[in-house]
């Protein structure tokens, strides 16, 4: 009897699925997935950072097929990523080796190399741009061909390769707790649910793909009173990072052979957060610990709202919700929010019906 | 060879996933390949069984004295790589295998832990011939009585499985394979007596 609602409606729902159609065509409009890559960047970025991957031009097409709602987008990427198969594994990318198109520091002024602005929204007056209505390919032209010369011109020889990272000074200092490398495998959320307690490097899975505002209103909270973090930031980037992979069949592992395959853009960051430790002969002493934030795409706000959750994840023990991780882990996903809310909508006819029964029951015996 | 990665494999799996469910079934993996050109050093049927299973995510390994060159094809084509036994999630036992090899392989093949018996290691074992003559009597799960099936090849395996599959959940399952490209399995929930005469 519970199915008869499942199976029922099919002309409904095929007749929904036209509606959806009309509703996204019915103005005649056409946006170009062309058009969208090149100037939906935020959305872009965000869609390929909750879907866990990395793919402007698919992550276009979902913005489109789902008229630029982000839930939706990210739902459609996850699906078609969970048909593809897995080739390969890249090698391990070292963050130094960065192409680097913005860099700053909030803990120094003067950093080795510079901070390097590069293209930010924080610099901006908001204030609505009504210019923009009337923009037209012309002036586009123009503007693009006089910026194009006139930073040639200014542009000089700093690597920006190459550009040391601001935690190696902290780190020479003795300013930071000595850390040893740990080269274990992760495990790979995707192919293995969550089990708690939870690695690190689950943990940075979990949170890289989480939905951008659910990461920064928790990474939020972590401050304003519901964590214990006060975080500055050492280090943002913005850049590009090559990758390589191993020659699959080569079973000797040269890096020689290695194959280049791409680059991704990504939005890293270093938290330096200062803790009190008690030392051996009873003194407190002031250390940082860090928190770390990366992300496809450049998308700074979810990158260091990050860098909170980890930190808080990885050092707090003073039971606020923000150091608990399977409060933050397991509410963090979009898909895993959006479709258990979404569910709601489904038929529950016989377990509404029956706690309907139930309450009736409930009344006529207390003879209301 | 014409080979259609996609489908053929694709039909390679339902076969393998129904002889698995139902086990004592023979069937056939590549009748319509009848006319595709013989591999240099395998036959088709282990070669397609080898595509259909293999990935970039899972080991093997192969016992036979053309180990080697038929690993290189395997890994060519499925960028799955050649790991020791105890890693392997698919172990190829050739027909030229050494029984001492055979032995080493029932014994160091993965079991799978009490937790995730799973992660446990399939057997793929090349015979001379799959047929329906009464030799072993199988029962057990996916079976509705019993089922009577003759495996020619050398019967070193059947004390080596029943070893390796004395600790129930744990143990292996493996896939037979024949000259005429038959294919029959015997997952670790079936059980081998010897045909009655009568």
């Amino acid at each position: 009897m519970a199915y008869v609602a499942v199976k029922g409606g099919t002309e409904a729902i095929e007749a929904s699925i036209q509606r959806l159609q009309f509703e996204r065509i019915q103005h005649q409009e056409l946006l170009d997935v062309k058009t969208i890559m090149a100037t939906m960047r935020g959305m872009v970025d965000q869609v390929m950072s909750e879907s866990s991957l990395y793919s402007e031009f698919l992550a276009a097409l979902a913005i489109k097929q789902a008229e630029g709602n982000m839930e939706e987008a990210v739902f459609l990427l996850r699906a078609h990523r969970s048909t593809l198969p897995r080739h390969y594994y890249t090698r391990v990318v070292e963050t130094e080796t960065m192409v680097v198109e913005r860099r700053i520091s909030a803990s120094f002024k003067d950093i080795p190399g510079g901070q390097i602005l590069g293209a930010s929204y924080d610099y901006t007056h908001r204030l609505m741009d009504f210019d923009l209505i009337d923009e037209s390919e012309a002036s586009m032209q123009t503007w693009l061909e006089q910026y194009l010369v006139e930073e040639v011109a200014v542009s000089e020889g700093t690597d920006l390769t190459a550009l040391p990272k601001v935690v190696d000074y902290l780190r020479k200092e003795k300013l930071l707790a000595e850390v040893s490398e740990d080269q274990t495998e992760p495990i790979d959320v995707t192919k293995r649910s969550l089990q708690f307690p939870t690695t690190r490097g689950e943990r940075l899975q979990v949170l890289t793909r989480g939905q951008t505002g659910a990461v920064t209103s928790l990474g939020y909270a972590a401050i304003r009173g519901y964590g214990a973090v006060h975080p500055t930031v050492g280090e943002l980037r913005v850049g590009k990072l090559p990758l390589t992979i191993g020659h699959p069949t080569d079973p000797s592992d040269d890096f020689t052979n290695d194959y280049y395959i791409g680059e991704i853009k990504v939005t890293e960051v270093e938290s330096f957060v200062p803790i009190t430790v008690q030392k051996d002969n009873h003194r407190e002493e002031l250390e940082f610990e860090i928190g770390y934030g990366i992300c496809y795409g450049q998308n700074e706000t979810k990158a260091i709202a990050m860098s909170i959750l980890d930190q808080s994840l990885e050092f707090g023990r003073q039971g606020h919700p923000t150091q608990d991780e399977e409060f933050v882990l397991l509410h963090i996903d979009s898909v895993e929010s959006s479709g258990f809310i979404s569910h709601l909508k489904l038929p529950h006819y016989v377990t509404f019906q029956s706690k309907l029964d139930s309450m009736r029951r409930i009344k006529k015996e207390s003879g209301q | 060879m014409l080979f259609d990665k996609v489908h053929d494999t694709q039909e390679a799996f339902r076969t393998i996933l129904h002889c698995m469910s139902r086990p004592g079934t023979i069937q056939n993996i590549a009748s319509e390949r009848n006319d595709a050109e013989p591999l240099e050093h395998c036959d088709y049927a282990l070669f397609l069984s080898a595509m259909t299973l293999l990935d970039a995510e899972v080991g093997f390994h192969i016992i036979g004295s053309n180990s080697e060159r038929i690993g290189e094809l395997f890994a060519a084509h499925t960028l799955s790589k050649a790991t020791d036994l105890p890693k392997a999630d698919y172990v190829f036992i050739l027909q030229d295998a050494q029984p001492q090899l055979i032995r080493e392989a029932f014994l160091q093949a993965k079991k799978g832990t009490l937790r995730d018996p799973q992660q446990s290691a399939t057997i793929i074992m090349e015979t001379e011939m799959l047929s329906k003559i009464p030799q072993l009597t199988l029962q057990g799960p996916g079976i509705a009585t019993t089922e009577n099936v003759h495996i020619t090849a050398n019967e070193l395996w059947r004390d080596e499985r029943a070893t390796a599959n004395q600790e129930y959940p744990l143990g292996v399952d493996m896939i037979f394979i024949d000259r005429q490209s038959n294919l029959m399995c015997l997952p670790r929930t079936t059980m081998l007596k010897e045909c009655e005469v009568s």
